[in-house]
């Protein structure tokens, strides 16, 4: 139950499509979307493969929680082996297409092989086709959707996508759908473009998600989105503001990296936080995604009519602070033009930040930029000029696209690059919140906040507030978030929920959807599963555990001045408990036991 | 004492305002404060992130950029010149 039972394979270079049945036997193990998807991909895909390979492949997968009443029940994941950190990747993305993919009767689809010539995948309740996409390949995501969408006879199609950025395969290419909501991180549009698959297009489906016990799913859907509406975050915050709220919030907590991380204060915060958004004018409404409750997406219009969704405050961050930009416009403009390009925003705009530092310490020379700007902390302008030169990897823009550590490492510094497994940290400092640091230090796709968001905890207090300055007892807290966060993106949910739902209610929509019948241990059982069965796939890829760490600028350098002033990030006396709370080697291996008991190996 | 106040978030949406000075001539703890600035604003603070005599989960007071929850929440006493921070429990990223 809570599965549609068929899987579409569709290998791109012999153009065969097959339909298979659904492992649930393996659904109760891994639970859908995410984890299953991984368990599949590790059982099929040769760690060491190279990720633009014809023998990599690319997974779209719902949960079953995808395709329900459930809050947020649309999410949709990308797996596949990921270009920039070299390691298994899953990028999770809202919007509609998701839960309209499943409503054509599939879980998953699985691509394999590589296209000779540009190709989208075309589904609906009764046809799965491959379509030439020569005519779309070199365009925007815009245009992609607006032409696939017509040429689909269904002007509720809906159309997932890569952008310029992925055609040209830069490294953190995004996967964008319904123009504005992207599987964003590690580079899946990337690999999208290296097998010439421009698009998935789903024109239709008539089919709804089996649930087990319908009525009491019902009641717990009802209760959920009351507890929801009624929290702070999720009732209040989000809806209001979205999540630039968080701009003045990390700011005032001294937190909030600011010019590649050589501050972490930022003085223009007044003229680009969520609260300016609003008292400019831009922010038109807030928008939601299939289900949601929360409705945390922003539609915007500048002034010159330029509309889009956004910035997110991840968006806002990576192009303003880190490029030390207070320009509204420009950061809103950039964040517009990566989801055009097919771009994850953070990876781009961290990277245009660290070729800032690079250029004035004079690493990067004026003679290397052409005609283009000065790449001068604080220029708005210099920030949409390398966007695009970066997507069509003209100029520098070909060493822009290689991410800021490849790049900075091309240079001889890989010190100025703010990475983890060589993908850019988001918008907290890891010096003024030590748990977020061992999240982002330990976590299976390389920096990021979204697997295990103590920024929960340490700095907002939810669910129990805890000191962002402590060490002890950090390692215990991020693996109950790895774990949970496992299971909420594998169910096919939003991180969001989590302000405000707990263990016990995923539990209970779970069970009455799947009628699995499990007790809270068995769901966070298939947590840890997912999580150290990630884990061992890129340990065979050879990312080792020495890239369990931070760049040294924020272990080593004290933060200069503001709230958090003098504190760099403790790892060291947080990563030997995490190792051990995992049930871990000392150096950080799943152990034979553990990956038995789990019935990884 | 100067308490130089930031107000975020829908309090600053609400109100229109962003920073206040207030001027106390004796130290005040954390509740008695917002109650002070409530009158100021004419905007009642302690009914926003007060809820059964405890700060809501996901409000944020921070004093020179400490949490209070890390001091002594409500009670904490401000005896010096300070800026403080107010947020209502709204954020997410
Ligand atoms: S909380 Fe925001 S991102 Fe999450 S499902 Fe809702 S609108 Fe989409």
């Amino acid at each position: 139950m809570a599965y549609m039972g068929k899987i579409l394979r569709v290998n791109l270079s012999n153009k065969s499509i097959k339909k298979e049945e659904f492992p649930k036997e393996l659904a109760k193990q891994y639970l859908g979307g995410r984890g299953l998807a991984s368990k599949i991909f590790f059982d099929e895909v040769d760690p060491k493969v190279d990720p633009f390979s014809a023998e990599n492949k690319l997974i779209f997968a719902t949960g079953p929680l995808s395709l329900t009443n459930a809050p947020t029940g649309g999410r949709y994941m990308v797996i596949t082996k990921g270009p920039l950190t070299g390691g298994i990747a899953s990028s999770n993305s809202g919007g509609f297409f998701g839960a309209k993919f499943k409503a054509t009767g599939y879980d998953m689809i699985i691509f394999e092989g590589k296209a000779d010539k540009p190709t989208y995948l075309f589904i609906d309740d009764q046809t799965v086709e491959l379509r030439d996409a020569s005519h779309v390949w070199g365009k925007g995501t815009e245009d992609t959707t607006d032409i696939l969408v017509a040429e689909s006879g269904h002007k509720t199609a809906n159309v997932a996508c890569i952008g310029p950025a992925g055609e040209n395969l830069v490294m953190f290419a995004a996967i964008i759908n319904e123009k504005t909501r992207a599987a964003g991180r590690t580079g899946v549009g990337a690999v999208m473009g290296s097998k010439q698959l421009k698009a998935v297009v789903v024109a239709s489906g008539k089919f709804k998600t089996p649930l087990d016990a319908p009525e009491e799913f019902k009641a717990a859907v009802k209760a959920n989105i009351k507890t929801i509406r009624e929290n702070g975050v999720t009732g209040e915050g989000l809806p209001a503001l979205g999540t630039k709220v968080l701009d003045n919030i990390i700011n005032e907590l001294g937190g909030y990296p600011t010019r590649n991380f050589q501050e972490s204060v930022f003085e223009g915060v007044d003229e680009m936080s969520g609260e300016a958004l609003v008292e400019k004018g831009y922010l038109i409404k807030n928008v939601a995604c299939y289900a949601c409750p929360i409705a945390c997406g922003r539609k915007v219009t500048l002034p010159d009519g330029a509309e889009g969704e956004g910035p997110e405050y991840e968006t806002g961050w990576a192009y303003g602070p880190h490029c030390g930009v207070n320009d509204l416009i420009s950061i809103t403009r950039a964040g517009f033009m990566c989801n055009n390009l097919g771009m994850d925003t953070i990876s781009a705009g961290v990277t245009i930040g660290t070729a800032m530092e690079l250029y004035e310490r004079g690493v990067i020379k004026k003679e290397e930029l052409g005609p283009g700007p000065e790449l001068k902390f604080g220029s708005g302008e210099a920030i949409i000029y390398y966007t695009k030169l970066m997507a069509y990897r003209e100029g520098i823009g070909d060493k822009l696209a290689m991410g800021s550590y490849r790049m900075a490492d091309s240079y001889g510094h890989p010190e100025y690059s703010m990475t983890v497994k060589k993908q850019e940290i988001p918008a907290y400092d890891p010096r003024a919140v030590q748990g977020q640091g061992l999240a982002y230090a330990t976590n299976n796709r390389g920096a990021d906040h979204t697997r295990a968001y103590l920024i929960s905890p340490e700095v907002l207090g939810i669910p129990e507030k805890l000191d962002p300055q402590q060490n002890e007892g950090k390692a215990k807290h991020v693996k109950d978030a790895q774990e949970l966060t496992a299971i909420v993106d594998s169910a096919g949910l939003c991180v969001f929920t989590e302000f405000a739902l707990g263990p016990d209610d995923y539990l209970t929509m779970l069970n009455n959807a799947t009628g699995f019948d499990w007790t809270l241990e068995e769901m966070m059982k298939a947590g840890e599963r997912i999580w150290n069965l990630e884990r061992e796939f890129n340990l065979r890829a050879g990312i080792d555990t020495s890239l369990d760490t931070l760049p040294k600028r924020l272990l080593n350098d004290k933060i200069p001045a503001g709230p958090s002033a003098g504190n760099t990030n403790r790892l060291s006396s947080m990563l030997g408990d995490y190792y051990k709370e995992r049930g871990w080697t000392e150096d950080g291996k799943p152990t034979q036991e553990k990956l038995k008991e789990l019935g990884i190996v | 004492m100067k308490l130089s106040i930031k107000l975020f978030a829908t309090i600053r949406l609400d109100t229109g305002l962003k920073i206040i000075d207030v001027n106390i001539d004796k130290p005040v703890n954390v509740l008695d404060m917002l109650k002070i600035v409530s009158e100021a604003i004419n905007f009642d603070l302690v009914k926003k992130l007060i809820r059964n005599g405890a700060l809501i989960p996901g409000v944020i007071i921070l004093l020179d950029g400490v949490n209070v929850l890390h001091l002594q929440k409500l009670e904490t006493i401000i005896d010096k010149d300070t800026t403080i921070s107010i947020f209502p429990a709204v954020a997410g990223g």
